[in-house]
């Protein structure tokens, strides 16, 4: 990931080839036409993404696949920011033109800065056409937008610096480290990393979507506290929710959905799982990491037909939310891992050297800081957890919209004020932005 | 028009509160936070004004890792401690000798003298310093902090944000930090070696310091340490490093440098079997476990036979 000024001009080449195909696909009538040009703007768009993003990956794979001897040499090629979710937006456009489900927009200026919108072009969410477009007309400035907005920004910054920022240390360091931390402190490594990613990801997308609202612009949700998800199938309701309904529109559908046989059925999640893993990344893990959702996601829709879900009681819901939690927690391993080998090395180390005892727990707390130094990092990070949770289960019950002003005045003052005095003010980018 | 005038002023609003929040945090901290100091480690360890210390040590982390309290009072029969900081240089150690002088009784000082530092530019490297600082020698390092052009961001984080979980997880931590510190030495922190490929291209980071120039603020507060305390009463002694990093061209110049600043600068160690052996070390400058007894079980025979620490 870089920025290069060069790479505007790839952003401008995917806007300009977009907006002329769709008008092209507008203007015709011919099916076969229409379909052609969906097929070069689908063939622009990924093959650039490919290009920049995969050929690497592809080229090792070959490497490794013909000839084990031998170190496979990179080419020399620089992943422009936001590509991939860019590319998508712009994709999303055409296909609704081509669909019918979207009006051709005429102004290459609107559409110019639908597909640059700078709050979400470089981390999502990913917009759709029918949905930002619109919004586009004519900015409007209304005091609950500002209000709203705010919100979301300080709520957004408490979650990167407070939260994220301070797991990363741990997880870096631990993960970074597997043949000398001990099994609890990977444990404890990988539970961090749940929530950093979690903090990273939807702190960006609040503060992206805090700052449309200051414009009057409303962007979709792409978190709904998927962590309270009680099934696989509800995660990805609740989880980077642009991104997989957008998969589910342009991708599972037209394979299918679910209305084939049982058999093209699990291929279709199964396809639809391994380019989500894929698009992460060029790289094996994230489509383990991807597999790993997709036999989730199978094994809970069939064991749904053979025993048809009942009317959920408190506990069996807290239950399924732990297990569903847990099920998740295991694929992070893998998407968070340096590659195949490093994921391995963390599991067999998890499970070989596992042992509860003061000095592995207090080693695991020291292992905090680089310098094994302040075991109050890691107890803060649990208390920003535990806080998460709280905010989050009380959001769960819709109950923090009933606070009067001045308790809501104080409550977003005490998060400015926490980030301030406990905010990770040390160099770090959003995890997101890599993809 | 109206709804952005009523936004600023809800943001005018905020701000006042959160300054006025912060302010009071700030202040308390900046009062209160030394009393929240672990007592076994630090400046902590400096809790009773009519106590006698016979023995005081005070250093960097090269110096925490150098001495074992328990070994150097067994061996002595007498009430010793280490105050260390991670990279404390004479810079900052000069306002921190001045202030426990003028507050403790202190029988005999080891002030560390590790040369290395005599060129490094002057940094409050372990914020922890400032924390558990009370307030006299707050403003003491502030003052100093000033004098060298530390920025503004710089000098509001050391105040504001650094230390911060420390300080709220205080009951918590000091249990912790106490269990694996006695006095301010390190006791059941077991540390493993550098291998002996390691050892040997350990004069390699020395290489860090080339063309690095006599540094003036850090020559000016050794000289200052030396005003401060009467030479019997102290020794300036530079902990074991490996015998590759000390046979380096820069350290050998370094040491002679600080010999013309201190006549009495000693290396203890220098000429022992213990700084040609790899498992003494964890690294290029710091001490393993079994470095730490042995130095401590050298350094403490010298103290008693020949400085009569007792």
């Amino acid at each position: 990931m870089a920025w290069n000024p060069w790479f505007a001009l790839l952003i401008l080449f995917s806007t300009v080839i977009d907006f002329s195909l769709a008008k092209l696909i507008a203007k015709n009538n011919n099916l076969f036409t229409k379909r052609s040009l969906l097929l070069i703007s689908l063939f622009v768009n990924l093959g650039l993404l490919f290009y920049f993003k995969y050929t690497n990956f592809f080229l090792a794979s070959i490497h490794h696949l013909l000839s084990h001897s031998g170190e496979f040499k990179a080419l020399d090629i620089i992943l422009p920011v936001g590509i991939s979710f860019y590319t998508f937006q712009t994709l999303s456009y055409t296909i609704d033109v081509y669909r019918g489900q979207k009006e051709v927009e005429n102004s290459f200026i609107k559409f110019s800065l639908y597909v640059s919108f700078f709050p979400q072009l470089v981390a999502g969410p990913i917009e759709r056409s029918t949905h930002l477009l619109p919004q586009l007309e004519k900015f409007k400035y209304k005091y609950e937008d500002f209000i709203y907005g705010s919100k979301l920004i300080v709520w957004g910054f408490f979650k990167k610096l407070v939260i994220a920022d301070r797991l990363a240390i741990y997880v870096n360091n631990t993960y970074s480290d597997v043949s000398s931390s001990s099994s609890l402190a990977l444990i404890a490594a990988t539970y961090f990393f749940s929530f950093q990613i979690f903090c990273d990801f939807s702190g960006y997308t609040d503060i992206a979507r805090g700052i449309s609202r200051l414009f009057g612009v409303d962007l979709m949700h792409n978190f709904k506290r998927p962590y309270f998800a009680s099934s696989i199938g509800e995660f990805w309701k609740r989880w980077h929710i642009s991104l997989s309904t957008w998969f589910r529109d342009y991708l599972y559908i037209p394979l299918g959905g679910s209305r084939t046989s049982q058999a093209r059925w699990f291929l279709n999640i199964l396809i639809v799982f391994l380019v989500s893993g894929l698009w992460h990344g060029a790289n094996w893990t994230f489509v383990i990491w991807g597999a790993l959702h997709a036999l989730y996601f199978k094994v809970e829709k069939v064991l749904e037909i053979i025993l048809p879900p009942k009317e959920d009681k408190k506990a069996s819901r807290i239950f399924k939310m732990l297990f569903t939690y847990h099920l998740t927690l295991f694929a992070w391993i893998f998407f968070r891992a340096n590659d195949l080998k490093h994921a391995l090395n963390i599991i067999q180390k998890i499970i070989s050297d596992f042992e509860i005892s003061f000095p592995t727990l207090s080693n695991m707390i020291l292992k905090f800081t680089f310098d094994n130094r302040s075991p109050s990092h890691f107890l803060l990070a649990v208390l920003a957890i535990a806080f998460l949770l709280i905010i989050q289960g009380i959001q769960e019950r819709k109950k923090l919209v009933n606070l009067t002003n001045r308790q809501q005045f104080i409550f977003y003052a005490f998060l400015i004020i926490m980030t301030i005095l406990f905010g990770n003010y040390t160099e770090s980018s959003f995890i997101y932005f890599q993809f | 028009m109206r709804e952005i005038k009523n936004f600023y002023l809800l943001i005018l609003k905020m701000i006042i509160f959160i300054v006025a929040v912060l302010t009071l945090i700030i202040g308390m901290k900046f009062y209160f936070s030394h009393l929240l100091t672990p007592s076994e480690y630090g400046l902590g360890v400096l809790e009773d004004e009519d106590e006698k210390i016979d023995l005081l040590i005070i250093g960097s982390s090269h110096t925490r890792q150098s001495y074992d309290v328990k070994i150097i009072e067994k061996n002595c029969q007498c009430n010793a401690k280490v105050i260390a900081y991670n990279g404390l240089d004479p810079y900052f150690m000069a306002p921190m000798i001045e202030w426990i002088k003028d507050n403790f009784k202190i029988r005999k000082w080891i002030v560390e003298a590790y040369n290395f530092k005599t060129i490094a530019p002057p940094k409050l490297s372990d914020s922890r310093i400032f924390t558990h600082s009370p307030v006299g020698l707050k403003w003491s390092f502030l003052k100093k902090l000033k004098s060298i052009n530390t920025s503004y961001t710089d000098l509001f984080k050391l105040i504001t944000t650094e230390n911060n979980e420390s300080i709220i997880f205080s009951p918590i931590e000091n249990i912790l930090v106490n269990r694996y510190s006695y006095k301010g030495g390190y006791t059941r922190k077991k540390t493993s070696h550098i291998s002996q490929e390691d050892f040997n291209q350990s004069f390699k980071n020395v290489d860090y310091f080339k063309g690095m120039k006599t540094n003036l603020n850090q020559v000016n507060s050794i000289l200052k340490i030396k005003e401060l305390l009467t030479d019997s009463d102290v020794l300036y002694i530079d902990p074991p490093m490996p015998a590759p990093v000390m046979s380096h061209e820069i350290t050998k110049q370094l040491i002679n440098d600080y010999k013309k600043l201190i006549p009495n600068y000693k290396a203890p160690w220098l000429n022992t079997p213990m700084a040609k052996n790899n498992k003494n070390f964890v690294d290029w400058n710091h001490l393993s476990t079994l470095g730490r007894e042995n130095y401590s079980n050298l350094i403490s025979t010298k103290l008693h036979s020949k400085h009569k620490i007792k």
